[in-house]
């Protein structure tokens, strides 16, 4: 029976049907999306992340590593690549090599030259390594199975290889410094076979099992991002803290790897996800159930005769209870397979445009549970919309006179009380610590203000219409006199505004939130990548990094260091072509003009030396008795982060000429003097007040190269290039004797450094390229962002910031930037330079990382179910006015026979839509834009929110009038349609009926 | 001779599917008062409709005066019809009900609500002039249907069971109200008392036909 | 024997949206077994009001009511509840308003009797052809006619056996032959009855009548011939057709006889 009620009221109850399917969308829909979000986090962060952030390296000296990760299974992890090396210099120790072998190596290198070795002792080496197919290489650490005597193992090359450095079968380890062109350091690495281990022995000075004079074997396990999904997440902290344990229980066992940070990441982010998710589903859960109330309560009320006539039959209450919840919870029931059939499809279809292409989405046991409650919630608002049907008394049906009701200001009063102290709570900072979940908070705003919005504005419309009773009453046409009294008096006035200004409320504010979240992770992408598109490089050297540039059109050179404060060190010039930059980060001026001043106009050459030893010729007055003088000569020594020093000589007054040697660095490659101490030291019982004054004299500086002394050209007597204090009248360098000014550097950067900052506090010094010896910076420019840095920082120019540092720490990321547009072209440059390009990000990466971080994902999620909400808002409010004007249409048909034109009927059906669906929607405009105002400084957008640039939350207005245009249009051309369709509707064959 | 107010040759009328109505030729002089009778589901109401023009005959033709009915809404004005269900707009109160039917007639607005309190008045419901529709009784409702009818004062009111509400004393009212019309009268009832008053009385068997 | 009906000083008051209306005022009133009685009066005179009293849907707001022995005013709902579904049965004005239109005849004459027991209830295809409706048993209520639904819903207030059958204006809405027939089954059911009309020929069909105005018992028509209640206090309506003789508002002398009282116009 229950059945055929519903097919008599069929139209009402497909209504009731498709508003019940929105609760349990809504709230499956979040858990679902979680999930899927969840998965698509692990997978995004892992896919961008370095190789030795998305694995582990396991190496030991004295067992196998593949054997000792064996048991660490899952399914996301591949299987193991294992290797062993061994890192030798070579017979002449000219150069040191790691001998190696990896799993598969083959198939990751492309062969020039040879074959790939296949029996013990073959190698195939790099074409920069010098090696010819055919020669022999033979390392002292390698000798021929026997005696410790034995002969060192020949090894043959039998091929020469390239390899990309960036294949993840070398972990993202720069193995290949020759091949990017270092000259000193390890050579690139001799690949060959596991026998060659096997049959060979490893002649050790000590004891075996020493890490650096053994062969170290080694296993890489990689996780494969395809293949996990949000629930691995534990699985894999656990094999985090397994391995770790590895690593840190035994000596010989080391285990590389920046799994921690990734987590830390991928933690971040999911945290940052979860509040803002459970709060909009939230909100849409509430919406979809106040939707379903009002509507249920027009399928109860509908019924209210046949409840009645149950009750006038003297059916218990229960049983009453029961008929009269009867349909309405069948419908209810029989959303909910619908509901999770339509989460689904949304979500897969969501998961596919905006997540990745790769996921499955599942229906598991918790999102049936929150389709559950969703519909456990629908049924206690059911259970309300239908108690004032069931429980009033049975004689009001038939009665004519209504009773007086109390008017429900109780509810009014509570929600505008609390929407006022949240609001209060929002702007004005809130009394609340606890940061993620304020700024979370913020999002329930929209849906606070929606209703309390919404519960005036529908006491106002019947109030405003009342007031032109009495205008419309002796003036105007019939039409306006209808539609007055109608709005004011009528049953589905209050509940259409309420829905309209609800739902369009969520709406609005979710546009404006995307609206502004979108520029704002544009703006931000656009600062922290600094370029378009940013090739991250092996780390180098400067000149190397200049040369690639300067290979390659379009491009610039760029050295990060992170700090605090950051420096970003580069060729200004070549910076201020290609970095991407608005005029108002700095005070309106472009970026060119402000690096100008960066870079010193000529800036004096640097002292280079190479050679094997270091001649010095100083005139030394007489000292005191019983004081002695050291004269130190510091260095900047390729390869390394600190200065490399020498006592270059002991001045006294019979010596001129002193020699010492240079430190070894220089002999491969030139080295640089930084800077000359004299050290003043008297013997006990020598007073202070006797130690030596005035200075000596360094009139030459030589080097000897090969057996040849070579002059240093050094600028002893040019008092530009040196920064002592006193004068240089006598044809050299003074070497004070004086402590205060016992130093002299050449003057080849100046001190402090001109640099371009934001944010940082004036006074901090930076850490420089080589993050050891903290250099002061004066600030030329301060700016609100820079490109490329992501923190308070300072831009400086990359030579002069070469000049200041001594080396390279690892901490820096050598970056080549790419012009606009010029990416791909650039890429394949690089390439075809032979430059391991190590990480590669564009600005859509960037932007899409925000996206998928848990606050964008949240507000996706938003606006496409707000945006779905707004309709069915939009379609319930129509739909009520059109249901209400129905039952009138025969009143409509009786005044159209009384003789009232169709014209006055037709203006009053569309003014009584058009102001009430306009006014439900203004409200709802106004709610949303309020909201917006109010709320969205406090919505969190990023995961962790960036530093700098300062985020802008003024409101977009395009998209908000767009949205607002549209709904407004849609509301008019809804309430023309419905006005036709009612007054189409108007048969006068319904007066022959009388009405029920 | 004088033209009948109303009036109608050959008609016949279907409702449901079945003709309700069959071959019917009727006059109705200007002022003349005419019951029509016959059991319920005859097609009183059906008829009623037709001789208003809110149907079209699926025979025969109605004339009003001298004009045919069909297509000619404008001719409807000068008819009004008291439906069984009264017809009137639940959320107006009983003189807004009079008042938009009067304005929509063409009285100005003041004239209206003048006329609208003086039928209200003949009708003994002035103290409820100012109470919407669906608070009224089902009686009380029916005589504002009926008020609203003679402030229209058209050529021919037609009107199906005026007084099926009412009691004695309210029946008594409505009929001398009617009657008091100087418009032609067609009376559907069931009512032998309001018959006793008419001039002619046409009786409709459920085969239809005419007496 | 106790009367079917008793109702004693019964007080009905309703508020409005802006007055309190005395609906009924110390209405004093006996129904005996079997009998058969016709409330008559104006329009919201209050019939509909006292109809809702003994049907257990309204409390009195003051004085008392009894059915059978049963006082109704001291029953909780759930006692009222089955006393309605088990004592009473209530026949509404609007055919329409007393089925559920989509349920076939059968159908609602079971509903009905979900309320009650199975000892309680009579055969829903007896009473069907009680009310000769037999022919119709499965077809859609609300496809029935007029006079064949006012028939059904007899039927269904029938279906339990109740003690008092309680009828809102039956016959307003059908015509003079299908309404004789709905008053002429009411009368030949024998049940206890009391039926609200303003039809002349249901008052005639049976046997006692009961004119309320102005919410009290103001006349009483046994087998024919009316009589005026003497109400408490001694207040007196007199019937409309006498108003011309002695005007309402107008004074008038009390001149005592042997068998009652004879007033007379008194000239200011």
């Amino acid at each position: 029976m229950i059945l055929r009620g519903l097919w008599r009221r069929r139209w009402l109850s497909l209504i009731v049907l498709v508003v019940a399917i929105l609760p349990v969308v809504a709230g499956s829909l979040g858990p679902m999306y979680t999930d899927a979000a969840r998965t698509t986090l692990l997978r995004e962060t892992l896919d961008h992340a370095l190789l030795d952030h998305r694995g582990w390296r396991v190496t030991s000296v004295t067992d196998t590593a593949g054997r000792l990760v064996e048991h660490v299974r899952a399914p996301f992890l591949l299987p193991p690549i294992q290797g062993a090396e061994l890192l030798s210099p070579n017979d002449k120790a000219t150069k040191t090599y790691p001998l190696m072998w990896v799993d598969g190596q083959c198939d990751h290198v492309r062969l020039l030259e040879g074959r790939c070795p296949e029996a013990a002792n073959e190698i195939m080496v790099t074409g920069a390594s010098g090696l010819k197919v055919g020669g022999t290489v033979k390392l002292r650490l390698l000798r021929e199975s026997g005696s410790d005597d034995a002969r060192l193992t020949p090894l043959r090359v039998v091929g020469v290889y390239e390899t990309d450095a960036a294949d993840p079968i070398w972990y993202g380890r720069s193995l290949f410094p020759q091949t990017a062109g270092v000259t000193e350091g390890n050579g690139d690495p001799l690949l060959t076979v596991p026998d060659t281990q096997a049959k060979s022995v490893v002649a050790t000075g000590g004891v075996v099992g020493v890490p650096g004079e053994s062969w170290v074997s080694s296993a890489i396990v990689y996780i494969d991002p395809q293949k996990i999904t949000g629930d691995g997440l534990a699985l894999l902290e656990s094999i985090q803290a397994e391995l770790r344990g590895l690593g840190q229980s035994r000596q010989t066992t080391t285990v590389f790897s920046y799994m921690d940070d990734t987590l830390a990441a991928v933690h971040r982010h999911l945290d940052s996800l979860s509040v803002p998710t459970t709060l909009v589903t939230l909100q849409l859960v509430a919406l979809g159930w106040l939707l379903l109330f009002l509507t249920v309560r027009d399928l109860v009320a509908a019924r209210a005769q046949e409840i009645a006539l149950a009750r006038l039959r003297g059916l218990p209450t229960l049983r009453i209870w029961a008929f009269g919840l009867s349909e309405p919870a069948f419908l209810l029931l029989a959303a909910l397979p619908l509901g999770l059939a339509a989460s689904f499809a949304v979500v897969q279809r969501m998961s596919e445009t905006l997540l990745r292409k790769d996921l499955e989405v599942t229906v598991d046991g918790f999102t049936v549970l929150c389709g559950v409650a969703a519909v456990f919630g629908g049924l206690l608002a059911t259970a309300l919309a239908a108690r004032q049907t069931v429980t009033q008394p049975v004689v009001e049906q038939w009665r004519r006179t209504p009773r007086a009701h109390r008017r429900a200001w109780v509810v009014d009063g509570v929600v505008l009380a609390i929407t006022a102290v949240g609001l209060a709570e929002l702007v004005a900072g809130g009394a609340i610590t606890d940061t993620t979940g304020q700024r979370a908070s913020a999002l329930v705003a929209p849906g606070l203000l929606a209703v309390a919005l919404a519960m005036i504005a529908r006491r106002i419309l019947p109030l405003a219409c009342r007031a032109l009773f009495r205008f419309t009453r002796t003036r105007g046409n019939i039409g306006a006199f209808l539609a007055m009294r109608q709005i004011a008096r009528g049953s589905a006035t209050a509940s259409s505004v309420v829905v309209l200004a609800a739902g369009l409320g969520l709406a609005v504010f979710a546009v404006a939130a995307w609206s502004v979240t979108s520029r704002n992770y544009q703006e931000v992408a656009r600062v922290h990548n600094g370029a378009e598109t940013v090739f991250v490089v092996a780390r180098t050297d400067t000149e190397t990094l200049r040369k690639i540039s300067a290979a390659i059109p379009g491009t610039a050179p760029v050295i990060v260091t992170p700090g605090p404060p950051a420096t970003l060190a580069t060729d200004p010039a070549l910076f201020a072509a290609v970095a991407l930059w608005r005029p108002s980060y700095g005070n309106d001026q472009e970026l060119s003009r402000l690096v100008a001043k960066l870079s010193p106009s000529a800036p004096p050459p640097r002292v280079m030396l190479s050679g094997d030893r270091i001649r010095a010729h100083i005139t030394t007055p007489p000292l005191p008795e019983g004081w002695s003088a050291i004269l130190y000569a510091d260095f900047r020594v390729a390869g390394e982060t600190r200065p490399a020093s020498i006592p270059l000589a002991r001045p006294d007054a019979r010596t001129t000429v002193h020699e010492w040697g240079l430190p070894r660095g220089c002999l491969t490659a030139p080295c640089e003097l930084r800077g000359l101490r004299m050290e003043v030291m008297g013997d006990t019982g020598t007073n202070f007040e006797d130690r030596p004054s005035g200075s000596a004299l360094l009139t030459k500086l030589e080097m000897r190269r090969d057996g040849r002394w070579t002059t240093v050209d050094a600028g002893l007597d040019d008092p530009t290039r040196w920064t002592s204090t006193s004068s240089t009248a006598d044809g050299g360098l003074p070497l004070s004797f004086d402590p205060n000014f016992s130093e002299s550097r050449p003057d080849t950067f100046p001190d402090p450094m001109p640099g371009l900052s934001s944010g940082t506090a004036a006074g901090q010094k930076l850490p420089g390229l080589d993050d050891v010896y903290f250099s002061g910076y004066e600030s030329v420019a301060t700016t609100r962002a820079l490109p490329g840095l992501n923190a308070p920082g300072v831009v400086v120019d990359l030579e002069t910031a070469d000049r200041v540092a001594y080396g390279y720490s690892p901490k820096t990321e050598f970056q080549i930037w790419a012009a606009p547009g010029r990416g791909d072209e650039v890429r394949d440059a690089l390439r075809r330079d032979g430059v391991p390009v190590l990480g590669m990000r564009t600005l859509d990466d960037l932007v899409a990382g925000y996206t998928s971080q848990g606050p964008g994902l949240a507000l996706l999620l938003l606006i496409i179910s707000a945006g779905v909400a707004a309709l069915l808002a939009l379609g319930r409010a129509v739909l009520a006015l059109h249901a209400a004007a129905r039952r009138r249409t025969y009143e409509m048909a009786a005044l159209e026979a009384a003789g009232a034109r169709v014209r006055p009927l037709r203006v009053a059906l569309l003014l009584e839509q058009t102001i009430t669906l306009s006014w439900g929607a203004l409200t709802g405009i106004l709610a949303g834009l309020v909201a917006a105002w109010a709320a969205l400084p406090r919505v969190p957008e990023f995961a962790e929110t960036p530093v700098t640039p300062p985020l802008d939350y003024s409101l977009v207005p395009v998209p908000v009038i767009a949205v607002a245009c549209a709904v407004l249009v849609l509301s008019l051309v809804a309430a023309a349609v419905t006005s036709e369709l009612l007054l189409r509707g108007v048969q006068v064959d319904q007066l022959r009926e009388a009405p029920a | 001779m004088p033209q009948p107010a109303l009036s109608c040759q050959s008609l016949a009328c279907r409702a449901g599917g079945r003709e309700v109505v069959k071959d019917l030729s009727l006059e109705v002089m200007p002022g003349e008062r005419v019951a029509i009778m016959g059991p319920s589901g005859s097609g009183k109401t059906t008829l009623l409709t037709t001789l208003g023009g809110l149907i079209p005959p699926s025979a025969g033709r109605v004339l009003v005066g001298s004009v045919p009915l069909d297509g000619q809404p404008s001719l409807r004005r000068n008819l009004t019809l008291v439906f069984q269900s009264y017809g009137l707009v639940s959320l107006l109160t009983a003189a807004e009900n009079i008042e938009v039917a009067l304005r929509a007639a063409g009285r100005p607005p003041r004239e209206a609500i003048a006329e609208a309190a003086d039928v209200l008045g003949r009708m003994r419901l002035t103290p409820y002039a100012d109470h919407l529709i669906e608070e009224l009784s089902g009686g009380q409702q029916q005589r504002v249907a009926v008020a609203r009818a003679l402030a229209l004062a058209p050529g021919v009111i037609l009107a199906d069971e005026p007084t099926a509400e009412q009691d004695k004393v309210n029946r008594m009212l409505v009929l001398e109200a009617l009657m008091a019309a100087p418009a032609a009268l067609v009376i559907a009832t069931h009512d032998p008392e309001v018959a006793e008053r008419c001039d002619r009385v046409v009786e409709l068997r459920s085969t239809a036909g005419v007496r | 024997m106790t009367p079917a009906v008793r109702c004693d000083g019964v007080v009905q008051i309703y508020k409005t949206k802006e007055i309190e209306v005395v609906a009924l005022r110390d209405i004093d009133l006996v129904i005996e077994e079997g009998e058969s009685v016709a409330f008559l009066g104006p329009s919201g005179a209050g019939k509909s009001t006292l109809l809702w009293l003994l049907a257990g849907l309204l409390r009195p707001s003051a004085g008392r009511l009894w059915l059978g022995t049963t006082e109704i005013g001291k029953l909780g709902p759930r006692a009222l509840d089955r006393l309605r579904a088990a004592d009473i049965g209530v026949v509404l004005q609007n055919p329409a308003r007393n089925l559920i239109p989509y349920a076939t005849a059968v159908q609602n004459v079971t509903f009905a009797q979900r309320a009650v027991g199975r000892r309680g209830r009579r055969p829903a295809g007896d009473l069907l052809d009680r009310v000769g409706l037999t022919g119709v048993r499965d077809k859609p209520a609300g496809r029935l006619s007029g006079g064949e639904q006012q028939r059904l819903a007899v039927a269904v207030a029938l279906a339990n056996r109740p003690r008092l059958l309680l009828a809102d204006e039956p016959t307003s809405q059908l015509d003079a032959a299908t309404g004789q027939a709905v008053i002429e089954l009411i009368r030949d059911l024998g049940e206890t009855s009391v039926v609200v009309t303003h039809d002349v020929r249901v008052s005639e069909a049976t046997g006692r009548t009961v004119t309320i105005r102005d919410g009290r018992i103001g006349a009483e028509g046994r087998g024919g011939e009316d009589f005026v209640v003497i109400g408490r206090e001694g207040a007196v309506q007199l019937p409309p057709e006498y108003h011309e003789l002695l005007p309402p508002g107008s004074m008038a002398r009390v001149e005592p006889l042997p068998d009652g009282v004879v007033l007379r116009r008194a000239e200011p």
